[in-house]
């Protein structure tokens, strides 16, 4: 009974207390993160909307632990983030914690955004005020007993994340080290192509080298690893342009399992960025 | 009958006669001609292609023309799906859904035409690989949801 008691208290989700920065936020950069990050392809109002629109959140998001419903990104002050302070989307972002208190379920992929840049979450809040508010009022998730599940997300957590943040390596070029935080942290690109434990836990030792679709899809997440040896991509320049325009030049393999979505987030992004991202794939060995 | 009156009837009954065949287009033609203007589509996307795989150079003033060429078969084409056409005497790709979610196929198709719109004023370089994705993802979207599958 302690023990129950014990678990009870300690796997509640708590504030994080800290203390943003000053920094003056970009709406802008933050439209880019909103763009590499995919939040509209989860937070859209409807399945038939493609990458346009704004992130209402009333489509359906199905896994085979159960669906869910990510909530409005407007700024509506009831129904979307419109009372939230900048520290309580931070904690969002990072801990994967609500401003209630309640641990999100990880289909919301907060163990690859809490890599990101304080400035850059920053952005992308201040791009998120900018946005239209609408009134949409949010569903809870349609899974077997969420109240239990979502304090033994707490244990997940303590199990499956790391530090947060994903720092440089002085080894490698700036673009290499660009590429790499875009797809480790807001690109959130392991969430579907590094394989899961029992527990749908990542795998980082087998980090990008695919397996059965996490969000229960058919047929398997391609790997990342060697694109170049194996013949997938002849190098920067092509998996570049796959990612900027898929199918529209004859690419394959950009339409499934998410990868349409992908690729018309990431069409939206200035060159470099798409450049470098496609630099860090192809050093995957 | 004068002269004057013969060849002003004759021009109203021609009048009326161009007018008749143009409201009621038949489906086939409705077909035929927009299969068409996606054709003249597709030869700007092949331009612009050339342009994003570095084929060929940026040129601001090739990028508008097809960008242009793109825009104005979309306008074109946004008139030639008719009720009922669906079916018609040729084969069509076109998917029921067209007429049952009529404002969304609308909406998809104006804002892909607008998106060639935009790409009509890109000079620079760097903003063309943005701007083309932006297009390639209005045409991608609508053919998902409005186009059936080629094979």
């Amino acid at each position: 009974m302690a023990a129950a008691a014990a678990l009870f208290v300690l796997t509640a989700a708590r504030p994080s207390g800290r203390v943003l920065p000053a920094y003056d936020p970009d709406p802008a950069r933050g439209e880019e993160m909103y763009h590499v990050g995919g939040c509209i392809s989860c937070h859209k109002a409807s399945s038939i909307s493609g990458v346009t629109g704004l992130p209402t959140g009333a489509a359906a998001f199905k896994t085979p632990v159960g669906t869910f419903w990510p909530g409005n990104l407007t700024p509506d002050p009831e129904t979307g983030i419109g009372s939230w302070t900048a520290e309580q989307f931070v904690d969002a972002l990072t801990r994967g914690v609500s401003p209630e208190g309640r641990h999100y379920f990880p289909a919301f992929p907060y163990p690859s955004y809490r890599n990101m840049r304080i400035e850059d979450l920053l952005d992308l809040w201040a791009y998120l005020e900018s946005l239209e508010p609408v009134h949409s009022p949010g569903r809870s998730p349609d899974i077997p007993m969420p109240g239990l599940a979502r304090r033994t997300i707490a244990i997940w957590n303590w199990l499956a994340l790391g530090e947060a943040g994903f720092p440089p390596d002085p080894n490698r070029s700036e673009i290499w080290n660009r590429g790499a935080y875009l797809v480790n942290g807001p690109g959130h690109c392991g969430e579907c192509h590094t394989p899961r434990n029992v527990l749908m836990i990542p795998d980082q030792g087998r980090a990008f080298a695919g397996g059965p679709h996490p969000r229960g899809d058919e047929g398997e997440v391609p790997s990342l690893r060697d694109l170049e040896g194996r013949g997938r991509y002849s190098g920067v320049s092509d998996l570049t342009l796959a990612l900027q325009f898929g199918e529209t030049l004859g690419y394959d393999k950009l339409s499934s399992g998410g990868m349409a979505d992908v690729q018309m987030n990431l069409a939206m992004l200035p060159e470099d960025d798409v450049r470098a991202i496609a630099e860090y794939l192809l050093s995957l060995e | 009958m004068s002269k004057k009156s013969l060849y002003l009837s004759s021009a109203i009954a021609v009048a009326i006669l161009v007018t008749i065949s143009a409201a009621a287009i038949t489906s086939t033609e409705a077909i035929k001609q927009r299969q068409k203007a996606m054709e003249g589509v597709r030869d700007g996307m092949m331009a612009l292609g050339a342009i994003a795989k570095k084929e060929k150079p940026f040129d601001a003033e090739v990028v508008a023309f097809n960008a242009a060429k793109i825009a104005d078969n979309l306008t074109q084409a946004a008139e030639l799906f008719p009720e009922g056409s669906d079916q018609g005497e040729v084969q069509t790709w076109a998917k029921p859904n067209i007429w049952t979610n009529s404002e969304h196929f609308d909406e998809l198709l104006q804002s892909t035409r607008q998106a060639a719109i935009e790409l009509q004023s890109v000079t620079e370089a760097e903003a063309f690989p943005p701007a083309l994705g932006k297009l390639g993802n209005g045409c991608k979207s609508c053919h998902d949801m409005y186009r059936l599958p080629k094979n």
